[in-house]
């Protein structure tokens, strides 16, 4: 698959990430036509990151997809070699539904993708362009400053962000005094099956917006004034200048930012960890594959069955993200 | 054992520091289930017919080592003030066995998937607290030393322990493999104000589920306002209602522990009384109220009547030290049965540890009536000895008595190796009754399905 954007003036944002890759590429492939030396000099460079990738990326995982086979409870008793006995028992668990904590995950978890990634690549976009074209577009410090403020919440701990939501949160907390100054009764927010997730909806929003919002910014920069004012020599407005021509030209970057955001989506652990009690409560609102996947290794000491969710888990992000490859950004998927 | 107990009730871990100053803090508790089993080569106890007994396991006492010894021991602390009670009491027994020296190295935060680790990877202490839902699978396993033979040996009876708090830590055919260091159970806490201002009496020993309901009725006061004072505040837990449940003669699973047994005429009528006060408008969820626990809304005033443990009483003095309160027992349901739920933990060594006699004097001395006493005066928990009920300690405070009475009437939260997914199945089912959700044989019938498949699963 070629990883190249089309269009070369149109870097798939961060650019240098780009850059690096085709750079690279010249180095690896390059053995014919540069120096060996080149080509050894690149892998002695690489040699760090590969242990690295090797030993807890690619080593880990394969593991993992072993464990799934195995009735494993790590120190307690031999492992046992079950086949495929641990993929039965969570696809026996489809024909009652309702009743499956895994089955029940998976929905919490896609509702929850949809309404993120949707939201927050909007917003993202939104922020990126009000920050590149707006009356601060002649204001470096100003912009600089609204980027900081913008930006900071990805910076912050996921721990502290949960922990300073969970005040505001609090049915007698910031949220709810907001909502009674203009005579609205607010609910119990993670108390409640109804607004447990999206509370955490909100949160999730509210911290990766802005990081995703530097990927569009970067990508803005990339696009030729002459495009935008040739746009508008030929009459467009500037909503029809920003659909018919930055849109388009955005595309890697929104796939980029759509699909980075699904992959985080469907692995959020650490807020409902943190944030709700019961774990994934309440009525199971809030459980997500990874909190499941937690729960059935650590607490029940299924290890073998948590793998083979784990593996489920890995598949559904990978079907989705290449589906989300074809939809978004179709000229890269060749 | 602290995030097991914050995920059953829906308690803040803030907060929740607060409620494990109770030391036992442990809402999965102790025994009662003793049934089947029997006829036991060497068992000493009843038996627990939930728990599988080892494959193999010691079945000699090791006899004592000459030389020094280093002996590691692990635990969760509550708080400062009970890990320095530990200690204390620790360096008591290394004064009097001055061969014997002790590592004492307390595990912060989620004690159970720490001693996990440290299981898998074969760096267990010699002596360490046994949880009752970790009991199950470190029994079977043969992780933890046999003590029956050393009980034997030096006269530590197991009828010196009420047996509801020794079964949960023992086997199917007797065998004990950890003894219990102290225990917990629910009581009724009554707001003496708010009942005297409603003109009702204390409730009196012998109350029953009525009296509670009409009690409720009288003392609740504007209900669905903001200044709404109720009868009563209950959280969505196990661990409150299986009072109630056993007290109607109903029981969580059935006697050999393979299948749910809640959905039946005890179960239905117990958790429609224990829905009845949300129903009626004279109780309410904590929630409803902006308290995260049952123990914080009865402390605020915004409920008369709360069904809590022990650890409500530190709680009470250190921040709402101007209520006025007494404690009454758990009421009689209408089969003029009383029950009430026991928590407990034990102390227990490992399988394979070198120093198996050390390990067992060090045990035999916690449990003994000295830490025992110095527990009970230190207000922490209650001694699991039955020596101790004539205390001095409980004339002086007539509500911890009425709690610990609760030792011959109670049952073990506790429910075998499952007893986790249980406790989480059943929380649900409660939840959606109280929010509406479901009504009583429906949330009832599903939590057996899901409790009989998670049992199937093992």
């Amino acid at each position: 698959m070629a990883t190249q954007p089309v269009t070369p003036s149109v870097a798939s944002a961060p650019p240098i990430t780009a850059e690096g890759r085709r750079r690279l590429g010249r180095g690896l492939g390059g053995g014919s036509k540069g120096r060996p030396g080149e080509t050894l000099a690149a892998y002695l460079f690489l040699l760090p990151y590969l242990t690295v990738l090797g030993v807890f990326i690619v080593f880990v995982s394969l593991y993992g997809i072993g464990l799934s086979l195995f009735k494993v409870d790590i120190g307690f008793s031999v492992p046992q070699f079950i086949g495929t006995h641990n993929y039965e028992v969570i696809f026996n668990q489809l024909s009652d539904f309702a009743n499956s904590d895994f089955w029940t995950s998976m929905i919490n978890i896609i509702k929850f993708v949809v309404v993120i990634v949707t939201v927050q690549t909007i917003l993202a976009l939104v922020l990126a362009v009000l920050l590149q074209n707006s009356i601060l577009k002649n204001r470096s410090t100003l912009r600089g400053m609204f980027r900081t403020i913008f930006y900071i919440p990805s910076l912050t701990s996921s721990v502290a962000v949960s922990l300073i939501f969970l005040w505001f949160y609090n049915p007698n907390g910031l949220f709810n005094y907001l909502l009674s100054l203009v005579h609205i009764p607010g609910p119990q927010w993670l108390q409640d099956p109804n607004f447990a997730l999206p509370a955490i909806m909100i949160l999730n929003i509210w911290t990766t917006s802005a990081a995703f919002m530097i990927y569009f910014m970067a990508a803005l920069q990339d696009i030729p004034k002459e495009l935008v004012e040739a746009a508008e020599v030929d009459g467009a407005n500037r909503f029809q200048s920003f659909w018919n021509v930055t849109v388009p030209l955005l595309r890697p970057s929104i796939f980029l930012v759509v699909a980075l955001g699904t992959i985080g989506g469907f692995q959020m652990f650490d807020q409902v960890f943190f944030m709700t009690q019961p774990l994934g409560g309440p009525l199971n609102s809030t459980l997500t594959p990874m909190v499941e996947i937690y729960n059935v290794a650590f607490s029940d000491n299924h290890f073998g069955l948590a793998a083979a969710m784990s593996v489920i888990l890995f598949v559904v992000i990978f079907i989705v993200t290449i589906i989300q490859r074809r939809f978004i950004d179709p000229s890269t998927s060749q | 054992m602290r995030r097991i107990l914050a995920k059953r009730i829906f308690v803040p871990f803030i907060i929740f520091l607060m409620l494990a100053v109770a030391a036992c803090g442990s809402s999965t508790g102790g025994g009662g289930n003793s049934g089947g089993g029997g006829n036991a080569q060497q068992g000493l106890t009843g038996g627990n017919s939930y728990n599988a007994c080892p494959s193999s396991t010691n079945t000699t006492a090791a006899s004592p080592e000459s030389g020094s010894v280093t002996l590691t021991v692990s635990g969760f602390s509550s708080s400062p003030a009970e890990d320095a009670l530990v200690q204390q009491n620790l360096n008591k027994f290394t004064q009097a066995h001055p061969n014997i020296k002790i590592n004492w190295s307390p595990i912060p935060g989620d004690y159970p998937t720490k001693m996990r680790a440290n299981v898998a990877s074969g760096t267990v202490p010699d002596v360490f607290y046994l949880t009752p839902d970790m009991s199950s699978e470190y029994i079977q396993a043969g992780k933890v030393l046999n003590l029956s033979p050393y009980m034997q040996r030096d006269n530590v009876s197991p009828n010196d322990y009420y047996a509801s708090l020794l079964s949960p830590f023992t086997c199917k055919s007797g065998q004990a493999f950890g003894i219990p260091k102290d225990w917990n159970t629910l009581g009724v806490f009554y707001n003496k104000t708010l009942f005297q201002a409603a003109g009702l009496s204390a409730p009196s020993p012998n109350w029953t589920w009525s009296d509670m309901q009409n009690d409720a009725q009288k003392v609740t006061k504007n209900p669905g306002t903001t200044n709404s004072v109720y009868g009563i505040t209950l959280d969505s837990s196990t661990s409150r209602w299986a009072a109630f449940l056993f007290a109607d003669g109903g029981t969580v699973l059935n006697k050999d522990g393979t299948q749910a047994a809640f959905d039946n005429q005890a179960g239905i009528d117990s958790l429609k009384f224990y829905a009845s006060f949300q129903k009626n408008n004279t109780g309410t969820r904590p929630q409803n109220v902006g308290s995260t626990w049952a123990g914080d809304a009865f402390g605020k005033e915004r409920a008369a009547m709360a069904l809590e443990g022990g650890w409500l009483i530190p709680y009470m003095t250190q921040t709402y030290p101007n209520v006025q309160y007494g404690i009454a027992p758990v009421p009689v349901a209408p089969n003029g049965k009383r029950a009430d739920l026991i928590y407990t933990n034990a102390w227990a060594a490992y399988g394979n540890t070198k120093h198996p006699d050390a390990a067992w004097q060090l045990i035999k001395y916690m449990t003994g009536s000295d830490v025992q006493t110095s527990q009970l005066h230190a207000g922490f928990a209650l001694p699991t000895l039955k020596s101790l009920a004539n205390d001095s300690y409980f004339t002086q405070n007539p509500g911890v008595k009425v709690m610990f009475d609760a030792a011959t009437y109670g049952y073990a939260d506790y429910y075998g190796s499952q007893d986790q997914a249980i406790h989480t199945d059943l929380d649900n089912a409660i939840e959606k009754v109280l929010l509406n959700q479901a009504d009583v044989p429906t949330a009832l019938q599903e939590a057996t399905s899901k409790v009989n498949n998670q049992l199937q699963q093992q």
